[in-house]
This record gives structure tokens, sequence and C-alpha cells, in this order.
């Protein structure tokens, strides 16, 4: 049997420091090392959310950015074409319908029996529309060429909509009633 | 066999207990190396996390107000307006682009002989598809039949249907005429 007794004491020199060495370490792990594992976690966590949150604040102010941008590059685009694409002003759009497309018809052979224009504004839009209905005889192909030049042309008409008639009797021409539509700007104080 | 030891200090085996405490004291050298590396690691771990989280609120926080004083300046009145006059311009720019050329060549190699369009009016959907009403006269309801047939079969229409339809005194038939176009 080992007299644990003895041993200690003849080797209370090397025991004692050992066994403190060792209490020490116990001490430090539980009163040390773990809760700053703890604390690591908790920061980590934070990091975590914290990039998170950093990540959904550049979305915002992306998105903002964004906005700012969309509405600064629609706003540019729609001054080029109200100025650049639309009649400036009744008198041009009164212009591009009345004179262009008497000579557009006269090109075309096609009779001009009537026309009619009536400014309409658009209370929830910044445009006024000017509409326009005409009415058009000759035979079909120069219709089908003269629509195609209309709405092949530089001019902003819209072809609103169409109604042909002919007359049952022999040889009558086609009648072509055509409801279009320009839009311009009013200026300002107009 | 005398088993009684009578020895005044008895023997034990000195090099097992000084091996065992040297074992012991190896454990207590390798728990501090741990405990000490674990306290440095830890303690610079912390330390990043904290700084970078620090950094990421920072920066978060600046990025808000950035985002909320951009917002400012926007006025919702103003956004309303050009957003309306953008949806306004896509419209017009739609039926600008529509090309009536493109459905009459359409329709004319649909159109049965006994059949004549009368009037034409597209209409676009918010969806920004394109219906097309068309007033259509014919002899027989058979003709009007086969047009719209005609019309769903080369493609260029669908969901064409007969809206409407009235005989006149010289036994025509007058037919109001609607389908969904498909340009090319």
């Amino acid at each position: 049997m080992i007299p644990f007794k003895r041993v200690f004491d003849e080797n209370r020199g090397l025991v004692i420091p050992v066994a403190a060495a060792l209490v020490l370490n116990v001490i430090a792990y539980v009163a040390i090392v773990y809760p700053l594992g703890v604390r690591v976690r908790n920061a980590g966590r934070r990091e975590e959310t914290a990039a998170s949150e950093l990540l959904a604040a550049q979305r915002d102010d992306q998105a903002s950015a964004a906005m700012l941008q969309g509405r600064d590059r629609t706003d540019t685009a729609l001054k080029a074409f109200y100025k650049d694409v639309l009649p400036n002003s009744l008198a041009s759009a009164n212009r591009i319908t009345y004179l262009r497309l008497a000579q557009l018809a006269e090109q075309h052979h096609l009779r001009y029996s009537h026309r009619s224009a009536e400014p309409e504004t658009n209370p929830q839009g910044p445009l006024t529309r000017l509409r326009i209905t005409t009415v058009l005889e000759g035979d079909y192909q120069n219709v089908r060429r003269f629509i195609y030049q209309l709405e092949s042309g530089p001019d902003f008409i819209v072809i609103d909509s169409m109604t042909l008639n002919q007359d049952p009797e022999a040889g009558a021409p086609l009648q072509l009633s055509l409801s279009l539509s320009t839009f311009y700007q009013p200026e300002h104080g107009a | 066999m005398l088993r009684t030891n009578l020895s005044t200090k008895p023997f034990y085996n000195e090099r097992a207990v000084h091996s065992a405490v040297a074992l012991v004291g190896l454990v207590a050298v390798v728990l501090t190396l741990f405990n000490v590396t674990q306290i440095v690691l830890l303690s610079r771990r912390q330390s990043d996390l904290n700084g970078r989280a620090a950094a990421a609120e920072q920066q978060a926080r600046q990025l808000r107000s950035h985002a909320a004083s951009l917002r400012k300046t926007i006025d919702p009145k103003q956004l309303d307006a050009i957003s309306g006059a953008a949806r306004e311009a896509n419209v017009l720019i739609g039926q600008r682009l529509f090309s009536w050329t493109d459905l009459l060549n359409r329709l004319e190699t649909t159109l049965p002989d006994d059949v004549r369009i009368t009037a034409m009016r597209p209409r676009v959907e918010k969806d920004g598809a394109v219906t097309v009403v068309m007033g259509v006269v014919g002899r027989r309801v058979e003709d009007m039949d086969r047009f719209m047939a005609n019309l769903e079969a080369n493609g260029s229409f669908a969901d064409v249907y007969a809206r409407e339809e009235n005989g006149t005194q010289d036994g025509l038939r007058l037919a109001t005429i609607e389908g969904r176009y498909l340009p090319k």
C-alpha cells in the first residue's frame, strides 16, 4: 500500500506547486477563458447583425440613389420627348396635321373631303391632345401608301382608329375616315 | 512467509511518484499554454469582432442618414407627376409604334372574298396587349366565322370573338369582332 501522507510530506515541494498550477488553470478557465468565449460568441452575433444591418442600409441607400437617378433620367427623357419629338405648341401641332396631311394626301392622290381638329386637355397629364378627324377618298392601294407614309414619317401622329366605307355602286371611291391625334405641351400660361 | 514490513522507513517507488508528479505538472503546463493561447486568441477575436461590428454599425448609420437625406430631396408629388407623365409618354409611344400597315397586311391575307372590314380601332390594354375591334360586313355567318378562324389560324390574333351582330335590310350581316392582336 502506498503511504500517501509520507509521499506527500516527502514531495511537498513538488506536489503543492503542481496542484496549485492545476487549480489555478481550472480557475482561469472557469473565470476567464469560458466567459471570454461567451463574449466572443456574442461579439460574433453582434457583428453578424451589424453586417446584415449594413447590407440593408446599403440597399436602402442604393434604392434612394436609384430613385433619385431614375427621377432625373426620366425627367430628362421626358423633356427631350416633349422638346424633340412632340410638337411644341398648338400652332406646331396644327401645322403637322393640317399642311403635312394635306400634302401627303395629295401626294397619294387622295381627295381631302373633310377635316376637323379640336384640342383636348388632360387634367391628369402635362400634354394636350389635338384630336383630328379627317375623311379621305381614293383607291385602296393609295390609302395603304398614305397610311404607311403617315406612320413611318417623322411627325408624332397617332392613328386612333380608321373607318373604311365604299358605296356599293361600281367605281365609287373608297372613303377613309381617320381619327388621329398628336400631342403637345402647352406653353406656360397658355 | 514473513509479510510484516519491519523497516522504519518502508520502501515505496519514488520514481513512480516523481513520474506521476511530472505527468500532472506536464498537464498543468499544457493547460496553462491552452489557457494563455485561448485568452490571447479570444481577446484578439473579440476585439476584432467588436471593431468590425462598431464599424458596420457606424457605416449603416451613415448610409441610413444619407438615404434619408436623399429621400428628403424627392418631392413625392413631383415624383408622382413624373411617373404619371412617363406612363402617359410610354402609352403614346406604344400607340405611335403600332403598325397599321402590318395589321392591314395580315388582315388582307385572312379576309374571305365575301367579307369586308368597315372600321378598325386598336386599344392598348394596361398590360401592353393590343386589342383590335373591327366592324365587319359579310353576306353569311359562315363567312364571318371563317374570317375569325383565319385570324387565329395564321397567328395574327388570339381570343377572337363576335361581340355584336346585326342584320341589315339588304340581307347583310354587320358584326363587331374583337380579338387580341399579336404583332410580329
